[in-house]
């Protein structure tokens, strides 16, 4: 919940800040089908169907970033699309190299108030994980509790960008001098 | 025209939202 209300505070800022959001309509955006079937595998791995072989949930997990980063390619030249890119690699390395779980801090898990039920979670605390510092170690307390990793604040920043490039308001024309 | 544009700027903006929130999807669903 919090990545989504993170998502609408980016997209709140663009107005607020005299910018419109009609002008994304100038980009042609490519693959669009991408980002919500890969929203909707994560929902049902986590949320709709956490139960079952952990190795088949943890492959899909992985499968989930090979659509985000083959969206991330074909729209490579937009604007922030870069910066992006390179948070999703941190968070898609983490997510690999520790077999498809996002490793957790138990600190930061602790510190936001988390407790994890039964079945696959797509982050949680490892016994020995693997590049922890890309991991999820930044505790989120209330109202939305959660955990962010570095990769994450990339990610932001990267839409923050696409979002005031695309959306601002085009720069007044140099009056021409006559004289 | 104008409806066109308008869905041209609403899915460019759920499909930016979207592959941003999966890339994040380290996180619980919480």
């Amino acid at each position: 919940m919090i990545l989504i209300v993170l998502a609408a505070v980016c997209l709140a800022s663009v107005p607020l800040t005299g910018g419109s959001l009609k002008r994304l309509a100038q980009i042609r955006v490519r693959w669009v089908w991408l980002g919500p079937v890969a929203v909707l595998v994560q929902t049902v791995l986590v949320t709709i169907a956490p139960g079952g072989s952990h190795q088949l949930h943890a492959l899909i997990h992985i499968g989930t970033y090979v659509l985000v980063g083959a969206f991330l390619w074909a729209n490579r030249r937009l604007p922030g699309v870069p910066v992006i890119s390179v948070g999703t690699f941190l968070n898609g390395l983490a997510i690999t190299v520790n077999g498809g779980v996002m490793p957790a801090s138990a600190r930061a898990e602790k510190l936001a108030g988390l407790a994890l039920g039964k079945g696959f979670h797509n982050s949680a605390v490892l016994a020995h994980p693997h590049l922890l510092w890309f991991g999820d170690i930044i505790p989120v307390p209330w109202p939305l509790p959660n955990v962010l990793s570095v990769g994450d604040c990339i990610i932001y920043a990267g839409l923050l960008v696409l979002l005031h490039r695309v959306c601002r308001r085009p720069e007044a024309e140099p009056a021409i001098s006559l004289a | 025209v104008k409806k066109f544009y308008l869905y041209r700027a609403a899915s460019a903006v759920a499909a930016i939202v979207t592959v941003v929130v999966a890339s994040g999807a380290g996180q619980k669903w919480g």
